[in-house]
């Protein structure tokens, strides 16, 4: 298939403009394998830094989910060197820095935001909690139970509740099984393979030059080094509930509200292998297309989130049916030329948006470094049968996640498809 | 050593400054609307936020709901026929008009409820037919919105003293910007009325009783800022497209906006543009200020226990001035000691130290800070302690910041996090847009952003503490008591309530709408008695049932 000129021609010269536009990614690596990627952007008297490990399926062993999200509480609650966890957070508050840490599927990330002046400082206490955090096991109980209540959350109204289960990744997830099978050595060995600064990429942004950079990160995470992980002296247990966490899991699919009509939804997971680009297009083509009435869809980090709010109560009967007909029905017709020269010509005009927000900048040359940015070349030469194939993938109905909420009494009527 | 001044220059030059007000330009419009500019040279695209003060406070009950409203079907999407001029229009406007009659109809229908003589089936039928029809007249894809097809992005807010409209867009797509907001206000489409109301009465019925709406409403009584919308759902699904448009027409007026730009535009290039487009918008004859009650803000101690889903909850709010009041900013420091960063008191105190709280928030102007308003601590106790224990904390921790000295390593420290977050706030366009455009809303004057910052050098402990034992007193509070509900969603006292005000409004109520806005006004009032007093009451209610409704 042909690529049409125009198509090419807009995406190269809107690439050259966003490059002149924007701080240029300097990179350069530490002798201990330390990736560091720089953009330089004197603006605001602000620094950024992202730090950021990826996960590796090899990480987690089976029927421990919610490791990554336990290692980080512990991170988070435990001495770091000859500091306690009160006063390095009393350190991070005395200079105003904002430090936050997050767990997804693909990996640990670390954000800071500090004033210009306090880089050293902010990179120091990063560099502290990655190398010498000690983590104690009396600890551990308290961190298991605290991070059952954060996946739990059962004070999120009902609709919250249903997307948050929707969105997470059965396989991922963490029950209180997998939380409380968790043993004091899986914690450790989950950190000597993962924090490891070969395995680590660090984006900094803002009011700092190159060679500053190049100091500042040798002087804090230079000495980084990978540990040992400990020697298992017997397999680990199978996965059984902690008896500290007694408490019995939520349904993931039905959530009564007495009183509300119904609201069904369907969470599409993104599917393993799509390529960034036909994600990103796709994400645009398929929220409020018109054959989906009166089915909405929106684009959520987890995956297409379908929802039908059912009003009156012949919809609410067949409002499962009704969902998934009106997904199939998409699923089928796909999407024309005309759509995805008009969502390409979309994607090149996005890319100036980057300039107003550094966060983006600097997802986007991280993306760019590990391997999961949309490039210019790939989405020119994205076909119209690639696109509407990954189209059909996406929406699989064998993979969709479905729940309902609503009023119990209308949930005995509704018709499953 | 004559290499060491160049490189010297080279770095002085390259230290940033922190943002300063300066850097807004500042315009009036011919019809009233103010331009606030900030140019970020090197930018190739730019943030818009229209701001509309008002808000939900604004609204009068029949038209609850209006502002949220209006950020959907208003300022939800950009759609092209939404913008065509509205006498090419008249075959969509007709359609719209009939579905509107339609909705209305389907609605009294449905509180009718007499299944012998229901039309709603055939009503139904023909709303999907005119819905069909009107399908056939919008646009089919995302892509058609015309800021997303030049890949920008669109969002709304509706805040308790301003509607709040963003963008984002390329620099190129300036000018249809212009000429796209200024028609969007000219036609008020609102062609997707339906869909936007029917969403939001869903997400409102779904997300339940809500903690914190019930601590607003009992701590502001009869003032807008303590209305709960989903107490006036009957209200909002009767209000039509027609009359929001009035209200629209009404209410989003020039002199009523700012409009705030952050990018690569420059004065000179962005204001002939804005006078031509949103600039030359007509000024409709004034309309009557509303006028808001003045509730006291020493009440006196109010308490309400309630049994919601979830999980054990104490909120706690004290009645506060406005924005604009010299005590504000002192509060705002109060905040920060007791409740900013990792390290503020109730964290330090109450969850590393006592084990006692396992989630402690403090927020300042909930819901809003145009008018008095609250400061609100939220706090969640961890499992096997109870709420009076953590009320009690809290209070200790109140009266100890009234009464004791504040060591000068906290109050730096508290100092360091403000001045921080007010430089994080003033970096991006987007931030700094919402910051000065809420200045404005809630202050009369953008330039807050920056007179706080520096009266915030000059703010001693003393005037804290001051103003905490002006404001944080018992008469200004008002304290919500929230318990799980053991298996239900909804506690069986509040239900077996609910039905017999029902039954009772019914025998004495004709229009369902007043009748169920008197249920919820109802449920609410009773929602601040102890669960005895609600018991003895449901009796004494019960009573005044005929026998076979009991």
């Amino acid at each position: 298939m042909r690529i049409p000129l125009a198509a090419v021609l807009t995406t190269s010269l809107a690439s050259v403009v966003v490059l002149q536009a924007q701080p240029r990614v300097q990179t350069f690596t530490l002798p201990n394998g330390l990736r560091v990627l720089h953009l330089e952007d004197h603006e605001h008297p602000l620094v950024r830094a992202r730090l950021h490990l990826s996960l590796r399926p090899a990480d987690l062993p089976p029927g421990r989910q919610g490791l990554p999200e336990l290692a980080l509480r512990m991170f988070a609650h435990s001495e770091a060197g000859d500091l306690k966890a009160e006063r390095f957070d009393r350190l991070l508050d005395d200079s105003g820095i904002q430090m936050t840490q997050t767990a997804d599927g693909e990996g640990l990330d670390w954000r800071i935001v500090a004033r210009s002046r306090d880089q050293d400082r902010a990179l120091g206490l990063l560099a502290d909690r990655l190398q010498r955090t000690v983590f104690d096991p009396s600890d551990l109980e308290i961190q298991r139970l605290a991070c059952w209540r954060q996946v739990d959350r059962p004070a999120d109204s009902p609709h919250a509740q249903l997307e948050r289960l929707l969105r997470r990744d059965p396989a991922s997830t963490p029950t209180l099984t997998s939380l409380g099978a968790i043993a004091w050595e899986d914690l450790l060995t989950f950190r000597a393979l993962v924090f490891r600064p070969d395995r680590a990429v660090l984006v900094l942004h803002g009011d700092l030059g190159l060679e500053q950079a190049k100091r500042l990160v040798l002087l804090s995470l230079g000495t980084w080094t990978p540990q040992e992980p400990p020697k298992r002296t017997e397999p680990a247990a199978p996965a059984t509930p902690s008896s500290a966490i007694t408490a019995p899991p939520a349904s993931p699919s039905r959530i009564s509200v007495i009183g509300t009509g119904l609201r069904v939804q369907a969470l599409a997971p993104r599917p393993d292998g799509l390529s960034p680009e036909a994600a990103w297009l796709l994400a645009r083509l398929v929220p409020g297309d018109g054959l989906l009435f009166p089915v909405r869809i929106s684009a959520e980090p987890g995956g297409l989130l379908a929802t039908l709010d059912a009003d009156t109560s012949a919809t609410s009967t067949h409002a499962w049916a009704l969902l998934h007909l009106r997904l199939e029905a998409l699923r089928r017709r796909g999407f024309t030329q005309g759509d995805l020269d008009r969502a390409r010509s979309a994607w090149a005009e996005t890319r100036h948006l980057d300039s107003l927000h550094p966060e983006a900048q600097m997802d986007a040359a991280l993306a760019e470094a590990t391997g999961r940015g949309v490039s210019a070349e790939r989405m020119a030469a994205l076909n119209l049968e690639a696109l509407n194939a990954a189209l059909r993938s996406w929406l699989d109905p064998a993979q969709l996640r479905s729940g309902v909420s609503g009023d119990p009494e209308l949930m005995k009527t509704l018709v499953r498809p | 050593m004559h290499l060491l001044v160049p490189i010297l220059l080279a770095t002085l030059g390259l230290q940033a400054q922190a943002p300063h007000p300066s850097e807004v330009q500042e315009r009036r419009l011919a019809n009233g609307a103010r331009l606030l500019l900030v140019e970020r040279h090197g930018l190739t695209a730019f943030h818009a936020t229209l701001v509309f003060q008002g808000g939900r406070a604004e609204e009068p009950a029949s038209a609850a709901g209006a502002t949220d409203l209006l950020a959907r079907a208003l300022y939800g999407a950009t759609w092209p026929e939404d913008l065509a001029p509205s006498n090419a229009q008249a075959q969509l406007e007709s359609l719209l008009k009939q579905e509107e009659g339609l909705l209305e109809s389907l609605r009294l229908e449905r509180l009718r409820r007499d299944p012998a003589t229901s039309q709603i089936p055939a009503l139904e039928a023909r709303l999907d037919a005119i819905q069909t029809e009107l399908r056939a007249h919008f646009s089919m894809s995302p892509l058609q919105d015309l800021y997303a097809a030049k890949g920008g992005t669109q969002t709304a807010e509706a805040t308790a003293d301003a509607l709040m409209a963003h963008t984002e867009l390329p620099q190129a797509a300036f000018d249809l910007w212009c000429r796209s907001e200024a028609q969007r206000l000219r036609s008020v489409q609102l062609s997707r009325f339906s869909q936007a109301r029917a969403a939001l009465a869903a997400e409102l019925r779904g997300q339940g009783v809500q903690g914190l709406a019930m601590l607003q409403g009992a701590a502001l009584p009869g003032h807008p800022y303590g209305r709960d919308l989903t107490d006036h759902l009957p209200a909002l699904e009767a209000l039509r497209r027609s009359e929001l448009r009035a209200y629209a027409h009404r209410t989003l007026r020039p002199d009523r906006l700012t409009i705030i730009l952050v990018g690569g535009l420059s004065l000179e290039s962005a204001l002939p543009q804005i006078e031509r487009s949103l600039g030359a918008l007509p000024l409709p004859p004034d309309a009557e200020e509303a006028v808001l009650p003045e509730i006291p803000a020493d009440l006196g101690d109010r308490r309400v226990q309630a049994t919601l889903g979830g999980s054990s909850r104490l909120l706690t709010g004290w009645r506060i001035p406005s924005r604009r009041h010299p005590d504000h900013l002192a509060l705002d420091m109060a905040v920060q000691l007791l409740g900013g960063g990792r390290s503020g008191r109730l964290r330090t105190r109450l969850i590393n130290e006592k084990n006692l709280v396992q989630k402690a928030d403090l927020s300042l102007d909930r819901p809003g800070g145009r008018f008095p308003g609250l400061l609100v601590a939220d706090l969640s106790p961890v499992d096997g302690h109870s709420l009076a224990e953590v009320e009690a904390a809290l209070q200790s921790e109140i009266l100890r910041l009234q009464q004791e000295a504040i060591p000068q390593d906290e109050w730096q420290r508290a100092l360091a996090q403000l001045e921080a977050e007010h430089v994080r706030e003033l970096d991006e366009p987007a931030s700094l847009a919402r910051s000065l455009g809420l200045a404005w809303a809630e202050g009369g004057d953008w330039r807050l952003i920056d007179l706080d910052s520096q009266r915030l050098r000059t703010l001693t402990p003393d005037a804290v503490q001051m103003a905490t034992r002006t404001w944080l007193s018992p008469s200004h509070r008002t304290t919500v008591l929230l318990e799980p509900a053991p298996s239900a969603s909804q506690d069986p006292l509040e239900a077996a309530m609910a039905r017999v005000l029902k039954a009772l409004a019914s025998s004495r109520i004709e229009d369902p709408a007043q009748r169920e806005r008197l249920v919820s006004d109802g449920l609410r009032q009773l929602r601040m008695l102890s669960a005895e007093e609600r018991r003895h009451t449901l009796k004494l209610l019960e009573a005044q049932l005929p026998a076979e409704k009991r």
